[in-house]
């Protein structure tokens, strides 16, 4: 199993707020009238972009741990959003198996608070891609691993946080058949027990490539094989994790 | 325009999650409710019981014929409404989420919204049935036109959906503008009056041309009468399939942009 990345870019359409208001379409063509120099201000209908990512490359194969680090705004979670076909790239190539591949980028936002816990661990499962049946076999090992046996019937709206990000956490490891995790911050963002517990977890998994996003030195140096450094959409380094580690305090530095 | 056709007979393939959609959204619906999905039925009836008690005396009709008449036009304007209305913020807010943190086709929330004002046309059925039991109008073919109908029905709603959906995504000023206009379209189209008061001078505005009133006239024909104007059959099924062919356009021409436009 493979994931090859090349040449990828990603132009992603921004528009301010202005450009959708009436008002501020008047305002300015008002304003332009009695301004001399009407081009510097003129009220603009082109789109404007930004280059969200631009030209990555790099392979991955089984059993890679990618940690992907950069500072805010630099890419990481629209990378890992492309990888997972959440967003078609503008240009460039993704070789890989999609339905091997999992997001898991914020899956409680997708949380229907009101209904149950078990209808909830149903419907999310469906919408990463795993079939009814397999989740409705595999319910009591994800509500074993999460400690929600007796929560099963309640609303999700009762459970504390801490209790959604565990149940949301087995949703998406515990069900077998994905091969490819795109993990997003949120995921770091736990509890330190917790995530040492899923990290754990996750080590176990065989024969897997996992991209985890993260700031955590500790959590890439823990758990990665690989570091991925992005800066601006740009593809700083990619490979050793030391290395890595003294570009990234570079960048830091700047 | 190959992948685009394999990627929508996928997501009807799949439908373990347009089903768990729209049950997991009906059951929200009525959540720690005591009657649950009754009071879909006991809404409707107690507000047409005193419309009707009213109106019927008004325009000099019987209470049960016109209560038949109120409550089978009523029960699908409502769906009618309820599908293009929700979808005006299908996409921006109700499955905006699951389309920016997920990599799931959006026509898997139309379908699985569509099939939940399917459901809810259900609840409403039992008391269709009754009331053309009791006026005597029940008969197998119109179950037959009923059950073609719903399959155009849901066809046309999942692809209005979409369509509705990704305009008012795009021009967020249409989600406003689309619920005014279904409250004028509600008395614009024969749904609580009878297209038989209209003056002929109106008619072709009003009934002829309105292809609410066919989709209106459809269902309420079926299940009262037994036997459905021709014109209306023309109507919605063409409307149906030129719906099916624009919703399948901008399909294929927005499925990679709609996600720069949900976020």
């Amino acid at each position: 199993m493979q994931i090859q990345i090349k040449n990828l870019s990603l132009v992603y359409p921004l528009r301010s707020l202005d450009h959708y208001l009436l008002r501020a379409k008047f305002v300015s063509s008002f304003k332009n009238f009695f301004q001399k120099n009407k081009s510097s201000e003129k009220f603009s209908k082109k789109k404007n972009h930004i280059v969200a990512l631009d030209n990555i490359n790099f392979n991955l194969e089984s059993n890679d741990r990618v940690g992907l680090i950069g500072l805010n705004g630099s890419g990481k979670s629209t990378l890992l959003s492309t990888l997972a076909g959440i967003y078609a790239p503008s240009s460039g190539e993704i070789n890989m198996d999609y339905n091997l591949s999992i997001p898991i980028i914020q899956p409680y936002s997708v949380c229907e608070h009101d209904d149950t816990v078990h209808n909830n661990i149903i419907v999310i499962g469906l919408l990463l891609g795993f079939k009814k049946k397999q989740i409705e076999n595999q319910m009591k090992e994800i509500l074993s691993f999460a400690e929600l046996e007796d929560y099963q019937n309640f609303p999700v709206a009762t459970l504390s946080q801490g209790m959604k990000f565990k149940m949301v956490f087995a949703v998406c490891f515990i069900l077998d058949g994905k091969k490819i995790y795109f993990i997003d911050e949120f995921f770091t963002t736990g509890d330190e027990k917790f995530q040492n517990t899923g990290f754990d977890y996750i080590n176990q998994k065989k024969d897997c490539i996992i991209m985890v996003c993260s700031h955590s030195r500790r959590i890439i140096e823990n758990f990665c094989n690989k570091i991925l450094i992005l800066d601006k959409g740009k593809q700083v380094f990619f490979g050793n994790i030391d290395k890595g580690f003294e570009i990234y305090n570079k960048i830091i530095k700047e | 325009m190959n992948n685009s056709f394999r990627e929508i007979i996928e997501t009807i393939k799949n439908h373990d999650l347009w089903v768990n959609i729209a049950i997991s959204k009906l059951r929200v619906r009525f959540i720690r409710t005591a009657l649950g999905p009754v009071w879909e039925i006991l809404g409707t009836m107690i507000f047409l019981i005193f419309i009707t008690a009213i109106w019927s005396r008004l325009w000099g009709r019987p209470f049960f014929e016109y209560f038949g008449f109120l409550y089978t036009g009523y029960a699908i304007w409502k769906i009618i409404s309820t599908t293009i209305t929700e979808s005006t913020f299908l996409f921006s807010e109700l499955y905006a989420n699951a389309l920016r943190n997920m990599k799931c086709n959006p026509l898997s929330f139309c379908l699985g919204n569509s099939l939940k004002n399917i459901f809810i046309l259900f609840l409403n059925l039992p008391i269709v049935l009754l009331i053309t039991i009791y006026n005597g109008t029940l008969s197998i073919d119109g179950i037959l036109l009923l059950s073609f109908y719903l399959v155009i029905f849901f066809i046309t709603a999942v692809c209005l959906s979409f369509i509705v959906g990704i305009l008012c995504l795009k021009f967020r000023d249409l989600q406003y503008s689309v619920v005014v206009i279904m409250q004028l379209l509600f008395f614009m189209t024969p749904v609580i009056w009878d297209p038989q008061q209209i003056a002929e001078k109106g008619r072709f505005f009003l009934i002829d041309i309105n292809i609410f009133y066919h989709y209106v006239e459809f269902f309420r024909s079926a299940l009262l009468y037994g036997k459905v104007n021709i014109l209306s059959v023309y109507v919605v099924s063409i409307s149906s399939l030129i719906l099916t062919i624009i919703a399948f356009y901008i399909y294929y021409k927005i499925k990679n942009k709609l996600i720069f436009w949900v976020t």
